[in-house]
């Protein structure tokens, strides 16, 4: 039996061993490189990264009681403010500034507000305008830039460049120019209106250019030109390109041109209600793309091949061609594990100690070190 | 001897049950040269994004190890982290330098997990309402197996908050007495004396445990 001492000398051990632990606790490696995702676009004005998960209910709740405030306020003492002239606010963040500008005097940064009114330039001058979502827009000289119906915004003339944080999946954010409607994840792209035609160039990312069901594709580099002449304002469209993709998803022969992060949406959807070679063939479709959404459906076709398909050597291919496509993406690490879990399901000893040998190389600080040493154990002990 | 001198000695001799060693293995954030600090913050604020990717990549492991060691639980650590690097990142025009930069982190990320905590406990008190649907219990973090290191957040939970906080920036993340109260706000004899107790108690704790 061991003495008080004893007891408390191990007890301390323990704990200063548990310390040291702690200090070297690094963090999910995969949560890091998430978090990193959503923050890296900071100095280039994305300042309003995701936001997430559980967090909705307070600011929601606390958010719609303002809400109501707010116009119970309005309501009761109307036509105070005023409606037309733009809210020249404060800069949103000084990333604002930092954003390369010939005549960086000239720019005005401001907030459509309630009031939606058209923000103009004259000639030489230049504004930024900081939409809600942390888009931000550098309006070019003698450009208008107002709010469609349907409250996108709406270059009526002259050059706009816009800088759109990344969407959440199934979410996008979407310009109108003339009849044409362009929408994106999370990209920089200019949009021109002049002489009866509209310009879309591509910095970065990807976009679409929607005209009522019909699109194209651009993507980084790419830049594309259309007529105006003719065509009924953006205003009075009644489809919007998500309702066009969904429609025809739903008719189970999406186009090319549907939006990537509406497919990936459906491709959940239909693996969740147990209809995973729809989900497979809608995956392997997406994957084609580019962007983040292609990224997530290259990895996922291996989930539904494997979890609903159960063809596990297929799967492992799958999440190979991941790696191969993307060598440095941010599901890198779970393509890797998932390759390594599955073939040691398999049975295949060689390959899945290879596997976790690569992985134990490729991340010597992973937290998951111990979990894939083990396996690895496992798998070196099994007959 | 002054009073400050004494609860040092004190704590200082303090039968301690943890490693007294102010190295940080995996806190590359411990005291850089000022001017490294302000040469990359000036960067990050001329735009540079590969100034704030060096930023992140040197915060990002203490940030996360820092909320974790808080009880900020799994599934929160995530938004936890991101809101502390958005906060930072909208702070750096303000940071004057007065402090470390990783002092400066540290207090941002110790009041949004002290933020994060009072809401926790808030759910936690409405759940208690008849009407009110109760919070699912907090998972493990999946990529954390270590048994031991679920045990200690377990035994930290029992401190108080500002006595864990002081615990943990001392004895986890290696700061200073001194940087700990720019970090806390409270001056140094405070923390000193925070920190005796603590140990006390989470000695205590761990001994009701293992006997």
């Amino acid at each position: 039996m061991k003495s008080p001492t004893q007891r408390t000398d191990d007890t301390e051990r323990w704990l200063s061993e548990t310390i040291e632990a702690a200090r070297r606790r690094i963090g999910d490696e995969v949560a890091r490189r998430r978090v990193w995702a959503r923050v890296e676009g900071l100095p280039a004005g994305q300042d309003r990264p995701l936001r997430r998960a559980r967090a909705w209910a307070f600011p929601a709740l606390t958010g719609a009681l303002v809400a109501v405030g707010v116009v119970a306020v309005l309501w009761m003492v109307p036509a105070t403010r005023p409606t037309h002239a733009p809210v020249v606010a404060k800069r949103a963040s000084s990333a604002t500034a930092s954003v390369s500008q010939p005549r960086a005097d000239a720019a005005r940064v401001v907030s459509p507000g309630a009031s939606a009114a058209p923000v103009r330039t004259g000639r030489g001058e230049k504004a930024r305008v900081a939409l809600v979502g942390g888009v931000g827009v550098e309006l070019d000289a003698d450009s208008v830039l107002s709010w469609d119906a349907e409250r996108r915004p709406l270059v009526e003339r002259g050059q706009a460049r816009f800088e759109v944080p990344h969407q959440a999946p199934g979410l996008k954010f979407a310009v109108s120019a003339g009849p044409y409607v362009v929408t994106v994840v999370g990209t920089k792209f200019h949009v021109g209106v002049a002489d009866d035609r509209v310009s879309v160039a591509v910095e970065e990312g990807v976009v679409e250019v929607w005209r009522g069901d019909r699109s194209v594709r651009l993507v980084e580099g790419d830049s594309w030109a259309g007529p105006m002449r003719g065509i009924a304002p953006p205003a009075v469209q009644h489809r919007s390109p998500a309702a066009a993709s969904r429609r025809v998803a739903e008719a189970a022969a999406l186009p090319e041109s549907a939006p990537a992060s509406v497919e990936l949406t459906e491709a959940r959807s239909a693996f969740k209600e147990g209809r995973p070679e729809d989900a497979l063939a809608m995956l392997s479709h997406c994957a084609k793309g580019a962007g983040p959404a292609a990224e997530n459906a290259a990895y996922e076709m291996g989930r539904v091949l494997r979890d609903g398909l159960r063809r596990p050597r297929a799967a492992v291919a799958a999440w190979g061609a991941y790696r191969t496509r993307f060598p440095d993406g941010l599901l890198r690490a779970e393509a890797d594990l998932s390759i390594l879990e599955t073939l040691a399901k398999l049975g295949d000893k060689a390959a899945a100690l290879a596997e976790a040998e690569a992985f134990l190389a490729r991340y010597p600080n992973s937290e998951r070190r111990d979990e894939v040493a083990k396996l690895a154990a496992r798998v070196r002990g099994a007959p | 001897m002054s009073t400050n001198d004494q609860e040092k000695q004190m704590a200082e001799t303090i039968a301690s049950p943890v490693n007294m060693n102010q190295q940080n293995p995996a806190g590359s954030q411990r005291p850089r040269p000022l001017a490294e600090d302000h040469a990359l913050v000036e960067r990050v604020r001329k735009g540079d994004t590969l100034a704030w990717r060096t930023l992140y990549e040197r915060y990002s492991q203490p940030v996360f190890r820092f909320v974790s060691a808080l009880g900020v639980p799994p599934e929160e650590r995530e938004d936890a982290s991101q809101d502390v690097f958005v906060a930072v990142y909208r702070g750096l025009k303000s940071f004057r330098g007065e402090a470390q930069l990783s002092t400066w982190i540290y207090r941002i990320a110790a009041r949004h997990a002290s933020h994060l905590g009072r809401r926790r406990r808030m759910r936690s008190f409405l759940s208690l309402l008849p009407w009110h649907e109760a919070e699912p219990e907090p998972q493990p973090d999946p990529a954390e197996k270590a048994s031991e290191l679920r045990l200690l957040d377990q035994l930290l939970a029992k401190l108080s908050p500002k006595k864990r906080m002081v615990l943990v920036l001392f004895e986890i993340e290696g700061l200073g007495v001194n940087e700990i109260a720019q970090v806390m706000g409270c001056p140094a004899n405070t923390v000193w004396s925070r920190l005796r107790h603590a140990r006390a108690e989470l000695v205590r704790a761990a001994r009701r445990i293992t006997r």
